[in-house]
């Protein structure tokens, strides 16, 4: 399906909630509240026509104006096409629902997130630390303005 | 290993006995020196800079070292690679496990002083020499490998300077 | 000139004659002879070790378009030399969770046992150190040693990749031996005896009349289990670098790690030497013209030919994994062994 179909059908579904960022890439970005978050995955994954059997990367931003943002990019080996969804989060209180069940590599997409910007995502299987070592308790190192122990940061020019 | 560690500094002071000590010195550094066999404790790219020394082109079989996987066997240990403060804790057991007399190569930029990962980053230790003893810096990223040979001529005219008379003070707490 | 046996024979016989003039009963003189040909082997035996290391290396270099030790004396013959007395200067680690006393003697057996089998191999025309008229059984017995010491290494280091080294290389071992014995058994109908000197003798001087020819599979049979039976590539899956970390050997440094490397030396040795008597003809020249040119040199060229096509091997074959390694052993070499057993039986009782 091409970037204008998937974008319609979508829009169909989740009208108002939905939200188009205007870009030049190949694949459709939108912008989805956190309440409608878990039904648009689950309808990308299970609708016979977008057909989004793969999640190949979930990641969590954190902006210099602290806001957290928590992006999807999904990709079809049947229909061949791709698409990159993003919900915004709390910035105080950064939860949001986990989609392990929907696509099985979120789990450790999201338990990288929880441990490296202090994310929640409620109902994950295993909300065990991946990447750090077993004594880390330093904070969230992926936050901006972080500092820990050991860092150095970037000297300003 | 008690009374053999006093046992040089005896005979140097009999008369004569300087030229048995500095003649045995040079036996003993020669051969170690020839015969460094190394642990290949590749972590990342320069690990494969690391194994192209070993191959056809740059050999290091010429020197006589030659691949040892334990590092019981192994007496010279080349950290080729980002160490990280996770992999920090094995990599100073792996260095205890090395049986005396021992080396250590630190080479590229990483495993000097954290390389290009020391600005900005939570997760590198900066430079291996912070848990482990160093005896060679080979910087780069990634060392050709005619660095990393030079930087074994240079351990090999490290180890011909070393001394009897320096065991009883060389040994390695564990 | 260089005939041995006529020199040491005529030796013998003068100190017999200067032990009876002093009236010393020839005991004495048999047990000095004895001992000092035992240390002479173990020296002979080392220096071919130490040849047969730094031959690997340079072998193994060139095959991979490499170069191999340089520097240490000119073109690294002096390496081995190096790499004994380096080895001799480090700490004898022994891992405090390990079961000394085995892990003490584990390299012991294992260097023991290598050396044990040349009591009955014909380096030359009368250089045997003794003539068993059961020779090549006592020789298969010994080879069975080097599984206790195996064992007893991947047992005592308290390591689980020594433990699956040293049980993967017993399995190894004890399958191989078993086409190993049967395939011999070939060359003894042949030779109808199993004292090593007659076998080389019934073989002549004549290269087609070896018992390589006739006994071709045997022949296969033999240097193919006999490959299994040194831990050699492909079969060297318990002391595989990438997979097991060295193996048995694992938890050894300084000379009892030098003393397995070199018992693998020696079997390897060990086991062309064996080849070479049974179906190359030992130390009879390819035609009896070249008889001039002293036995023992011909036994040594074969044997060296031998060792070179085993370290060949190494280089040129990938490793077996374990299971292939056991199913080509049981299923595939067995059968033909039995095979090679009977054609030899049927060939022998009808055409004499």
């Amino acid at each position: 399906m091409t970037k204008e179909q998937i974008t319609a059908r979508l829009k169909d579904k989740f009208g108002p909630e939905l939200e188009i960022v205007e870009n030049n890439q190949p694949e459709p970005y939108f912008y989805i509240s956190m309440a409608k978050y878990y039904e648009l995955c689950s309808y990308a994954k299970n609708d016979p026509q977008l057909d989004f059997d793969f999640l190949f990367q979930l990641g969590a931003v954190h902006y210099p104006d602290d806001r957290f943002e928590v992006a999807l990019c999904l990709c079809s080996h049947e229909k061949n096409h791709k698409a990159v969804v993003k919900v915004r989060l709390d910035h105080d209180n950064p939860e949001t629902v986990t989609i392990s069940d929907i696509w099985k590599a979120a789990n450790w997409f999201e338990r990288e997130a929880m441990e490296l910007f202090g994310i929640g995502f409620f109902g994950h299987p295993d909300p065990q630390p991946l990447l750090l070592y077993d004594d880390w308790d330093y904070g969230y190192p992926m936050r901006k303005g972080w500092t820990g122990p050991d860092f150095v940061p970037m000297p300003e020019k | 290993m008690g009374i053999i560690e006093k046992v040089p500094a005896y005979i140097e002071r009999l008369p004569g006995g300087g030229i048995v000590t500095t003649s045995m010195d040079w036996v003993l550094n020669q051969s170690r020196a020839s015969s460094l066999w190394y642990m290949l404790f590749g972590l990342a790219c320069c690990a494969i800079e690391m194994m192209a020394a070993g191959a056809s082109r740059y050999d290091f079989d010429r020197f006589g070292m030659i691949f040892r996987a334990s590092p019981r066997q192994a007496d010279l240990m080349f950290v080729a690679g980002t160490v990280t403060h996770k992999m920090s804790k094995r990599v100073k057991l792996l260095y205890e496990q090395m049986a005396e007399p021992s080396y250590v190569f630190a080479m590229g930029g990483c495993a000097c002083n954290g390389g290009p990962f020391y600005y900005d980053c939570y997760s590198v230790l900066k430079g291996i020499d912070q848990v482990i003893p160093v005896d060679i810096y080979i910087p780069g990223c990634p060392p050709r490998p005619e660095s990393l040979m030079e930087g074994c001529l240079k351990l090999q005219e490290k180890i011909k300077k070393e001394k009897m008379s320096d065991w009883a003070s060389d040994r390695k707490e564990v | 000139m260089l005939e041995f046996d006529k020199v040491m024979l005529e030796l013998y016989g003068f100190l017999a004659a200067w032990c009876a003039a002093r009236s010393i009963p020839l005991i004495w003189l048999d047990l000095t002879v004895m001992i000092i040909a035992g240390l002479i082997m173990i020296g002979v035996l080392s220096l071919a070790a130490l040849f047969l290391v730094w031959w690997e290396r340079k072998v193994s270099a060139h095959l991979q378009d490499r170069l191999g030790p340089m520097r240490t004396g000119t073109h690294g013959v002096l390496q081995t030399l190096a790499d004994g007395i380096k080895l001799l200067q480090k700490e004898d680690i022994v891992p405090s969770a390990a079961d000394k006393r085995v892990y003490f003697w584990a390299p012991v057996v294992a260097f023991v046992a290598a050396y044990l089998a040349y009591i009955v191999i014909p380096f030359g025309k009368g250089l045997i150190a003794r003539d068993l008229n059961i020779g090549i059984l006592y020789i298969i017995a010994i080879t069975s040693f080097t599984v206790i010491s195996l064992l007893m290494a991947g047992w005592a280091s308290n390591n689980k990749y020594a433990l699956l080294g040293g049980m993967r290389s017993a399995a190894q071992i004890v399958s191989y031996e078993v086409p190993l014995t049967i395939s011999v058994l070939g060359a003894v109908m042949l030779a109808g005896s199993l004292s090593m000197v007659d076998i080389v003798e019934a073989q002549g001087p004549y290269f087609w009349k070896w018992y390589w020819l006739p006994q071709i599979l045997g022949f296969g049979i033999y240097f193919i289990s006999a490959t299994a039976e040194a831990n050699r590539t492909p079969f060297d899956l318990p002391e595989a670098e990438q997979e097991l970390v060295a193996g048995f050997n694992v938890e050894y440094s300084g000379m009892k790690f030098a003393m397995f490397f070199l018992a693998e030396f020696v079997n390897m040795f060990t086991i062309s030497a064996i080849a070479t008597t049974l179906f190359l003809g030992g130390w009879q020249p390819p035609l009896p013209g070249l008889a001039f040119i002293p036995s023992w040199i011909w036994f040594m060229g074969k044997t060296l030919f031998l060792v070179f096509v085993l370290m060949w091997f190494r280089w040129t074959y990938p490793r077996l994994r374990v299971d292939q390694l056991m199913n080509f052993a049981w299923k595939f070499l067995l059968p033909l062994a039995f095979l090679n057993l009977i054609l030899t039986g049927l060939g022998v009782y009808f055409f004499g």
